[in-house]
């Protein structure tokens, strides 16, 4: 496994993860909905730079990211699509409650799909000197329970939208 | 002599609950921590112990005796070396049992043995719980209501809950077992506040989910949606003893 590619990866995807929950906040007009989202935005953003720092300590080459782009296709796709229901709820005057819906189920799916981290998590042990290894894995444990949080709060908001939908 | 004590509520039993525990002698045995042996000797059950505390090791075989008075039962280990007793006293009152529960050692190298009586304590408290079938308390004293359901079934105030707390694990459920026995298992892991909140696996359309808010132990809040109801208080926490399905579990402690 290529652990420094692996983190670069996922860096890169939890900073496109941070662009999309900013962009939200900007389209949903509850209030609470709209801080949190920029809560998750922020965390998301926390970890793209915390997996970067983990990267380049490691090391890794462009061609080694670029491989991750086939293996995590279903990712890549997913954050496309969340991208445009975003884009399409920004262009509207009103937002259209099952698109907003939609959007969330997939950002749960993103939230739960954890697979990177706890990949890297399980390799923790090989990587580097003992004293990066606990780093590494402190690092990596904290960020996977920010996913779990990430998840819930989706979820919830979630229902919050399906609830005043139906009312 | 050294000794060292816990005093715990098991919630929803009876004294006879927890006492009968320690029937199944040997079950008990087998978690005990720093027992090295145990089995039939001579016609006598009979056990063997190894103790340490840093590089300090004491050793001892012992004949395990079980003694039951009214509300206490006494397990002594009469050892070569000196005498082992782990005394447990059960009590009613209104939310169940409670328990005093002693191991104290007297007898060569106490020194030694004495930083061991307290883990052995705990992990008798964590088999007592565990076998006398205690039940999650809810408070009794409101009928309809527990007084934190509408935190737990407000969504933007479990959102705050979760926003405050660290996560403490996660568990899947299945269907061999109702999801009140999942959580009930993970007691010995909740915090003074514990909020925990149960998703449906793979169902996006959440067919069923639950929040509870637990506080010293106590379920103080609960809300559970499964198909097409949706309850709180005493009524959800009833409903979750008969559903059985996959689920992650998810246990935050609250700060």
């Amino acid at each position: 496994m290529k652990a420094g590619a692996v983190l670069a990866f996922n860096s890169l995807l939890e900073k496109r993860i941070a662009e999309l929950y900013r962009r939200l906040s900007d389209v949903v007009k509850d209030s609470t909905a709209k801080v949190i989202f920029r809560f998750i935005g922020a965390d998301s953003m926390k970890h793209s730079e915390v997996l970067k720092a983990l990267a380049e300590e490691l090391g890794y080459s462009d061609t080694e990211l670029n491989e991750f782009v086939g293996e995590y296709r279903d990712e890549l796709v997913l954050l496309d699509q969340i991208g445009e229901s975003i884009t399409n709820m920004a262009n509207s005057d009103d937002i259209d409650i099952k698109i907003l819906l939609e959007t969330l189920m997939m950002l749960e799916r993103v939230e739960h799909h954890t697979r990177g981290v706890e990949e890297l998590l399980r390799e923790c042990g090989r990587l580097g000197d003992e004293t990066f290894n606990k780093v590494c894995r402190a690092l990596l444990s904290s960020i996977r329970d920010d996913e779990v949080r990430h998840f819930e709060l989706v979820r919830l908001i979630r229902i919050f939208y399906r609830e005043m939908g139906e009312e | 002599m050294k000794r060292h004590s816990v005093e715990f509520t098991v919630y929803g039993v009876e004294p006879e609950d927890v006492l009968s525990v320690f029937i199944k002698i040997e079950d008990f045995l087998a978690m005990l921590p720093y027992l090295v042996d145990y089995g039939v000797k001579d016609g006598k059950l009979a056990a063997s112990f190894k103790f340490r505390r840093s590089i300090f090791i004491h050793e001892d075989e012992c004949v395990v005796k079980l003694a039951r008075m009214d509300s206490t039962v006494e397990i002594a280990f009469k050892c070569g070396k000196g005498q082992l007793r782990i005394v447990t006293e059960a009590s009613k009152i209104p939310e169940g049992t409670k328990v005093r529960l002693t191991v104290e050692y007297s007898g060569k190298n106490e020194w030694v043995v004495s930083v061991c009586l307290d883990e052995m304590a705990l992990i008798a408290k964590d088999y007592i719980v565990e076998m006398s079938g205690s039940k999650m308390p809810i408070l009794m004293e409101m009928v309809d209501k527990l007084p934190k359901d509408d935190v737990v079934k407000d969504v933007f105030k479990s959102a705050s809950l979760i926003l405050r707390s660290n996560l403490i694990g996660s568990i899947e459920s299945d269907k061999t077992d109702t999801i009140y026995n999942f959580v009930n298992k993970l007691r010995p892991f909740m915090k003074k506040s514990t909020y925990i909140s149960i998703n449906q696996k793979n169902s996006e359309e959440a067919e069923f989910a639950s929040r509870l808010l637990m506080e010293d132990g106590i379920i103080v809040g609960a809300y559970v949606k499964y198909q097409d109801k949706q309850l709180t208080g005493p009524k959800a926490v009833e409903l979750l003893k008969k559903i059985r399905e996959n689920a992650t579990i998810n246990l935050w402690e609250v700060r």
